[in-house]
């Protein structure tokens, strides 16, 4: 029964593109992050994921609508204003802006070799390797 | 300099020109004081809008320099800050920590800061820490002082403007037009009726309504004028006539002053008083004219004067020794309450005949000696006051009848007559003869006088009459006189029959006796 009604959801969910989840490496030690401790790590503004460990953000910029839905749905601001935020501190500052991953697999990879990994993918895409903690509702 | 003060008090162009700029003088000293805290208030604004807008650019980075706890980037952003003039110093703090700090070196304390809060870039509400900036004080004071020379300039240059436009329009719309109006006023020929003209354009305002009234005036004035040109000729007029009038009038006129001096005569006066048209005459005291009986004339006067009322007085007049001897009527009336009007009048002819007439009633036509009438009166007139006595003397002339019926009444007139003459030839020039008809004669012997002198006298006329009086070339008359004497003494009272009844009685003895004799009374 649940599977026939999820079927049609699932269905109109893939025309419409995937929720992009948060994945960190299963040793990081984090179960789960808020959306606030999300858009602090993404934006440069919290530099560690927890008390050991430095966090490195990944982002997957192909197809590039993934980072546009990914920022519209977490921060609600445009890519373009977020590359700007970033050129400024880029620029000017000492802040790094996210490791730019051009595909899923590569931030599948980068993520479970690196413990303070934090990266983003769709949901579907997430395998064994990576500890999803957090979802992002409207980001399909 | 004296000219100087001369020319503002004396011309109003000059006056209100004065004033207009010294209006704008203290206007703009005025300016001047609110000159300075003006400027300093628009230099502060205008300051602070600048801050603003600098911290309106620095903005999204200090916010993404908190936001990412950026010192770099945070000290970039306030290097950078402090690179303008007029910010002295900048701080970039997050709810953490300072991030950055910078200042400029800088003798004078900081002012008052300028704060802004500052926003995630990611989330509007959250306030994530706050952008601090320190003004430039020394820049601040440079602004002002140009803002104030700025406000300076345009707001006096406005008040001059205004200055020199308000005086124009009041040279042009006030003080020419009166200054025009001044001068043609000054030249206006009132007295010919001249009007005045209306400055151009003025005609209905106050300007206007001043030429107006101007000219009511100029109206009222000829009017007044006429009407005493009028008068003046009325009075030229009634001049003249009176002039005429007395000239010609047969009255003497005086008009006298308030002390009875002369102010005016007519040709009439001259005539009678022998007054000459002099002008030394004007002025002498009417008395004066008058000679001897000058006193009169100033009883006369006296008596108008006070009892304001019509007065007259007739007097004899004998000025000149070629004028015969006349009599002028004098009346007086009060002129107003000051001054006199004295008509003369020659009445020398009415007196005469006055006194022909009274001669005649007392007199004998005859002889020409008092009549009974006349007698009587005498007698009155002696017994009346307190007299000096005298003697009475009743004569009958004897034989009259005889030489009546001889001769005829034509020759006994004659006879009347001459005894009459003989009679008044032997007494006293102020004794008194009467006839008191008839034969019979009264002699009044001005006394006091003693009997026997009385009875001589009474011989002495028997004597006369008894001596022939002729009656043409032949005949002659014999007649006698019978004298009875009446004493009366000095103070006497008595009355004028009770003498002649004496008088008579001692008459009666003479006849008695026989006649041709004279007899006292006792």
């Amino acid at each position: 029964m649940r599977c026939r009604m999820l079927l049609p959801l699932f269905l109109a969910f893939s025309l419409m593109g995937q929720d992009i989840v948060v994945i960190v490496n299963p040793e990081s030690g984090v179960q789960k992050l808020s959306q606030e401790e999300v858009k602090n790590i993404f934006l440069g503004r919290q530099k560690r994921i927890s008390e050991r460990l430095v966090a490195l953000p990944v982002e997957q910029v192909e197809p590039s609508e993934l980072r546009t839905r990914f920022y519209k749905a977490l921060v609600g601001k445009d890519v373009a204003e977020i590359n700007a935020y970033w050129a400024r501190l880029y620029f000017s500052g000492e802040a790094q802006p996210p490791h730019r991953a051009r595909s899923a697999q590569e931030v599948l990879d980068i993520v479970a070799a690196n413990k303070g990994a934090v990266g983003l993918v769709e949901k579907d895409q997430v395998d064994r390797r990576v500890r999803v903690v957090f979802w992002l509702k409207g980001s399909q | 300099m004296q000219r100087l003060f001369i020319w503002i008090r004396t011309s109003l162009v000059v006056r209100t020109t004065l004033a207009v700029l010294l209006g704008t003088l203290v206007m703009g000293l005025l300016v001047d004081r609110i000159a300075d805290p003006l400027a300093h208030q628009i230099a502060t604004q205008r300051q602070r809008q600048t801050l603003e807008n600098i911290l309106d650019v620095a903005e999204p980075s200090a916010a993404a320099a908190c936001f990412a706890h950026d010192q770099l980037l945070a000290r970039q952003v306030t290097q950078s800050l402090v690179g303008a003039r007029l910010v002295q110093g900048a701080v970039l703090r997050s709810d953490q920590q300072t991030l950055s700090e910078v200042h400029r070196p800088s003798s004078m304390p900081d002012s008052d800061p300028m704060e802004r809060s500052l926003k995630s870039p990611f989330s509007e509400e959250i306030s994530i820490g706050k952008i601090i900036l320190f003004p430039n004080p020394e820049e601040v004071r440079k602004q002002v002082h140009l803002t104030a020379y700025l406000v300076r300039i345009s707001l006096g240059a406005v008040a001059l403007a205004m200055g020199v436009a308000l005086a124009l329009v009041v040279h042009r719309l006030v003080t020419r037009p009166i200054q025009t109006l001044s001068v043609r006023l000054h030249r206006l020929r009132a007295a010919d009726g001249e009007l005045l003209v209306f400055p151009a354009g003025h005609e209905e305002d106050e300007i206007g309504q001043l030429v107006h009234d101007v000219n009511a005036l100029v109206g009222r004035l000829m009017k007044a004028l006429h009407q005493e040109r009028d008068l003046s000729r009325r009075v030229a007029r009634d001049h003249a006539k009176m002039k005429a009038i007395l000239s010609v009038a047969g009255a003497g006129i005086l008009v006298l002053d308030a002390e009875g001096r002369l102010e005016e005569w007519n040709p009439a006066c001259e005539r009678l008083l022998g007054l000459e048209q002099t002008p030394s005459s004007l002025g002498i005291s009417a008395s004066v004219l008058f000679g001897l009986e000058g006193h009169r004339i100033e009883e006369l006067l006296n008596r108008c004067r006070e009892s304001q009322t019509h007065q007259e007085v007739t007097l004899p007049i004998s000025l000149l020794e070629e004028q015969p001897f006349r009599w002028i009527q004098v009346s007086s009336d009060p002129i107003g309450s000051e001054g006199l009007l004295c008509i003369l009048s020659d009445v020398t002819q009415q007196q005469q005949a006055t006194e022909e007439a009274q001669a005649m009633a007392t007199r004998d036509a005859l002889t020409g000696v008092l009549n009974r009438l006349g007698a009587d009166r005498m007698l009155e007139e002696r017994l009346a006051s307190d007299h000096s006595g005298f003697a009475l003397l009743l004569l009958d002339l004897d034989r009259f009848k005889q030489v009546n019926d001889t001769y005829g009444h034509e020759a006994g007139d004659l006879v009347l007559k001459e005894a009459a003459h003989r009679i008044v030839k032997g007494i006293r020039r102020t004794d008194h003869v009467a006839r008191l008809g008839g034969d019979e004669f009264l002699v009044l012997v001005e006394g006091p006088v003693p009997p026997q002198k009385a009875l001589e006298l009474g011989n002495k006329l028997v004597a006369q009459l008894s001596l022939p009086i002729p009656l043409g070339a032949t005949h002659e008359a014999l007649i006698g006189a019978s004298i009875g004497v009446a004493m009366v003494r000095p103070g006497q009272s008595l009355l004028p029959k009770e003498v002649l009844n004496q008088a008579d009685q001692a008459m009666y003895v003479v006849k008695q006796r026989g006649r041709n004799g004279v007899a006292l009374f006792e």
